[in-house]
């Protein structure tokens, strides 16, 4: 029990909401790269 | 002097650097410093040919070719520039993560010096235009031998130094058996650790086909094996320079910018995870290559996706520790805090802009390795394109960022007119993202990588914008390297000393977790240096003997190409 109290005072409290903001940010910025790259190379036409 | 300062568990708190520490690791960071410069010179010179201004012909007969001064700018910066000052960087975290003086301070030495006497044997020959074969030095192009060896020598002397650092982490072991590895320290075992492994390719590839080739021993060589050897080190060694970034972002960073590690457990993590897999997915790098079947690229390439989880990781926790600390300076807002990192302190920006571009990079990074896109980018400019965004910005300007502290701490000089070092990593950055957004482009629309551009005759068009881009980009990147190499010498060679306690602090993160509640198996080396083995052995193994048992070392395999 003491141990359990002094682990929970040894751990700061802290929601890192921005940092999922950007992460879900950059996420989506590799899809719509990515995508953009696949888009490109399909409009020029198919290589047979 | 060292001062020893026992808190009753053998467990050093303070550590007083030694001068004899602080040159040593001074050295390394001159001889980095001094290669950055001599390759900067040549980085405009192919950009510039690129938007039709050759400026080669007014070289002669100094500096003979497109493609010597390509080999020089590629060895010098992407070489030489990093790996000394990643190994005096990681003096300095084993030294101060562990509170203790080298425990073989000569070992240490001998591999510097190693370095240095390899440094040398790999320049002559390319000062004299006899090893024009760019870093990646893919036979059947041929060097004069001397290029070879004295390659062999700076990765021997890198791993000299590594053995000195884990001989400091055994001492400091045995006096410590339960404590937890101090972060920095242990970021820079973990990243020699791989480097062991990751040079086993190279080591192998140069000693019994490059060398023995060039010195006339054997006829041929076998290309295909060749490239197996580069890229089993080649990909591994983008960690080598990306992981002494990662210590820093992780364990110095959030000092800087008033804040604490988030996660230690996750920082290790990341760490042990780049151990395991940065090695066994180098046939992403091969996805054209013939030689090598389908079934073992597309293993690969899955295992070069599971890169992307320690690198979300890396992301995830060095931007909360940022967000920490921007909110401990009254930053409000989903994303408005970012405004309040301290933006005006040089060294913060530089690496705040470094992981800015990287993001870019790890996206251009995860398209060129779908095999499909691969077939169509990979000897395109994209690659450079992607490449500079990686190692010339994530690493290069991260280190530029550690030598805005480093330097003053090493000389006990304040940094000569901070504002100055601000402005050079902004405009690192706006000339990295002209430069590099056109190469991207250009690589699109089809524009060949290690080609002189300027003079090739079926340039479209379409591509002359962004070879402008090229050139202007190009440019600026010119200016913002001279810039720091100016702010580094000035700060070294200025008369001008910090006032006694007023010297610089060596910034080291503390955790919001103690660290000694961080899961034993996360400082726990066998399982992992075994995961990492067998990985190794399960991608590559049957591969390799494969290409072994069909090697061919005759002339019939491929012609030797010396390109002077």
């Amino acid at each position: 029990m003491a141990e359990e109290q002094q682990t929970d005072q040894q751990v700061e409290e802290f929601h890192p909401k921005g940092t999922v903001a950007i992460l879900v940010m950059f996420v989506l910025a590799i899809i719509i790269l990515w995508g953009s790259v696949y888009l490109i190379l399909l409009s020029r036409g198919v290589t047979v | 002097m060292a001062t020893r300062e026992d808190s009753g568990k053998g467990t050093l708190t303070t550590y007083e650097v030694t001068k004899s520490d602080k040159r040593f690791i001074g050295a390394h960071i001159l001889v980095a410093v001094i290669a950055l410069s001599i390759g900067s010179l040549f980085g405009p010179l192919q950009a510039f040919q690129f938007s039709g201004v050759d400026l080669y012909p007014y070289l002669q007969p100094v500096f003979k070719s497109y493609y010597q001064g390509l080999t020089i700018h590629g060895v010098l910066n992407a070489l030489v520039w990093t790996t000394f000052f990643i190994t005096g960087f990681f003096t300095l975290t084993t030294i101060w993560g562990f509170k203790r003086g080298l425990r073989y301070p000569t070992l240490n030495r001998v591999g510097f010096w190693t370095m240095v006497v390899g440094l040398v044997m790999a320049a002559v020959p390319i000062l004299l235009d006899e090893a024009s074969v760019l870093y990646t030095f893919y036979p059947p192009l041929q060097a004069n031998w001397a290029f070879y060896a004295g390659l062999t020598l700076v990765v021997v002397g890198s791993w000299i130094e590594g053995y000195g650092f884990f001989f400091t982490y055994r001492a400091w072991r045995k006096d410590n058996p339960d404590t937890r590895t101090p972060f920095i320290a242990f970021g820079g075992l973990a990243t020699m650790a791989m480097w062991q492994f990751a040079t086993l390719g190279i080591a192998v590839e140069i000693l019994t086909m490059l060398l023995p080739w060039s010195l006339g021993l054997i006829e041929g060589t076998d290309p295909q094996l060749a490239r197996t050897y580069f890229w089993f080190t080649g990909h591994p060694l983008v960690y080598f320079w990306l992981l002494p970034a990662y210590v820093s972002w992780y364990g110095m960073l959030p000092k800087q910018a008033g804040g604490k590690l988030f996660s230690d457990s996750l920082a290790r993590l990341a760490f042990w995870l780049f151990i395991l897999l940065s090695v066994p997915l180098g046939f992403h790098h091969q996805f054209v290559d013939p030689g090598v079947p389908a079934g073992w690229k597309y293993i690969h390439a899955v295992l070069t996706y599971s890169v992307f989880f320690p690198s979300m990781l890396t992301a995830f926790t060095v931007i909360a520790s940022l967000e920490r600390a921007a909110r401990n300076r009254g930053g409000k807002g989903l994303i408005g805090w970012v405004r309040a990192l301290p933006w005006n302190n040089g060294s913060v920006t530089a690496q705040l802009l470094a992981g800015i571009l990287f993001m870019f990079g790890g996206i251009g990074g995860l398209t060129n390795a779908s095999y499909n896109v691969n077939l169509v980018v990979h000897n395109t400019t994209w690659v450079p394109g992607h490449f500079h965004l990686t190692v010339a910005t994530a690493v290069t300007l991260s280190f530029m960022g550690i030598s805005y502290w480093l330097v003053p701490w090493i000389t006990g000089k304040p940094l000569w007119k901070p504002r100055w070092a601000v402005i050079q990593a902004w405009t690192w950055f706006i000339g990295m993202l002209i430069f590099s957004n056109a190469m991207h482009v250009l690589g699109l629309l089809g524009a060949p990588r290690r080609t002189p551009l300027g003079v090739a005759p079926y340039v479209p068009e379409e591509w002359s914008g962004h070879l402008l881009r090229v050139g202007l980009g190009g440019a600026i990147l010119f200016v913002s390297a001279v810039m720091f190499v100016w702010i580094v010498a000035k700060t070294a060679w200025q008369r001008e000393r910090l006032p006694v306690g007023a010297e610089v602090e060596i910034p080291v993160a503390e955790s919001m977790q103690d660290p000694q509640l961080t899961p034993r198996w996360l400082d726990r080396w066998v399982p992992w240096i075994v995961g990492t083995i067998l990985l190794i052995l399960v991608a590559y193994g049957p591969q390799l003997v494969d290409q072994i048992a069909n090697i061919d070392l005759g002339s019939g395999q491929a012609p030797t190409i010396r390109p002077w």
